[in-house]
């Protein structure tokens, strides 16, 4: 079904069946930017549109072999890497936060869910964590999308969740004491 | 917080987003692609209309001479500039252009 929507856009320019294929599609794109952009709205979301946009102008270089969502995700994340070339201050703000001194854990404390966790990684872990866990891509499929080597995806996904491991532990060891 | 890190399921459950989906947003970018659409075409117009201007400039004067009947030693205009140009096939070029250009307009509503 997706396919012959794709083709119909190919062939005839369809709009109409590119709306269909964005309703079907705008949910995880519009998740992963807003995750990647710790949740800026306005942001991921003109994020999406220009991820939208460039997929109707390409879309004749899809070919079909890999599912059309992924191609979309690889869009979108070279949008969002462009973006924040421009607008560091989006992305970086709360990891940079790290280097400062003891505010970094204080402010562990006062997360509550992994969710929320996720804004210490850095954008690439954040999105290599998001792609396979909320968005079920395979390793093979991250690869294509960050334009990685498949051995440093299964690293990075390793190392990201050890790392959000080690934050959750922090904000829950801090709780206890204040118990 | 639980932490369950090394649990996949707990995490992707952790990791879940609501669904989001609302019309307005399909239709801004549908008004993005049908703008960026009439960008396109603008350029390729512009360079049409450039361009037919250019031929009309150069061999105008001589295809009216050629269809009001004078003799080929009496073309002026571009034959002078460019010799080896063929005055018949020049003429339907530029017609051919004319033609693009209307049904351009129409199709794209450009007017």
């Amino acid at each position: 079904m997706e396919l012959k929507l794709v083709e119909r856009v190919q062939r005839e320019n369809d709009h109409y069946a590119f709306e269909q294929l964005m309703r079907q599609n705008q949910s995880p794109i519009r998740q992963f930017l807003r995750r990647l952009t710790l949740q800026n709205q306005a942001i991921a979301d003109e994020l999406a549109q220009e991820t939208f946009l460039k997929a109707f102008v390409h879309i004749k270089s899809y070919r079909g072999e890999a599912k059309f969502l992924s191609w979309l995700f690889k869009i979108a994340y070279q949008q969002f890497v462009s973006s924040t070339r421009k607008k560091t201050e989006l992305t970086n703000a709360v990891v940079e936060e790290k280097a400062d001194d003891g505010q970094f854990e204080q402010r562990l404390v006062a997360e509550r869910t992994v969710k929320d966790l996720l804004k210490y990684l850095k954008p690439d872990e954040r999105a290599i964590l998001l792609l396979h866990f909320s968005h079920d891509l395979t390793h093979q499929e991250i690869a294509i999308v960050m334009q990685i080597p498949l051995g440093t995806v299964k690293t990075q996904i390793r190392r990201s969740r050890l790392k959000l491991k080690s934050f959750a532990e922090v904000s829950n060891s801090e709780e206890t004491d204040e118990k | 917080m639980k932490n369950d890190f090394l649990d996949d399921d707990w995490l992707k459950d952790e990791l879940l987003d609501e669904y989001i989906n609302d019309d307005d947003f399909s239709f801004s970018v549908v008004k993005k692609i049908e703008l960026h659409e009439t960008k396109s075409k603008v350029a390729f117009y512009a360079a049409l209309f450039l361009a037919i201007t250019l031929f009309g400039f150069l061999f105008l004067a001589d295809l009216m001479m050629m269809f009001s009947g004078n003799s080929a030693e009496t073309l002026a205009n571009a034959q002078k500039i460019l010799p080896f140009m063929q005055m018949e096939y020049v003429g339907i070029f530029v017609i051919l252009l004319s033609f693009v250009l209307i049904w351009s307009f129409e199709d794209f509503d450009l007017i």
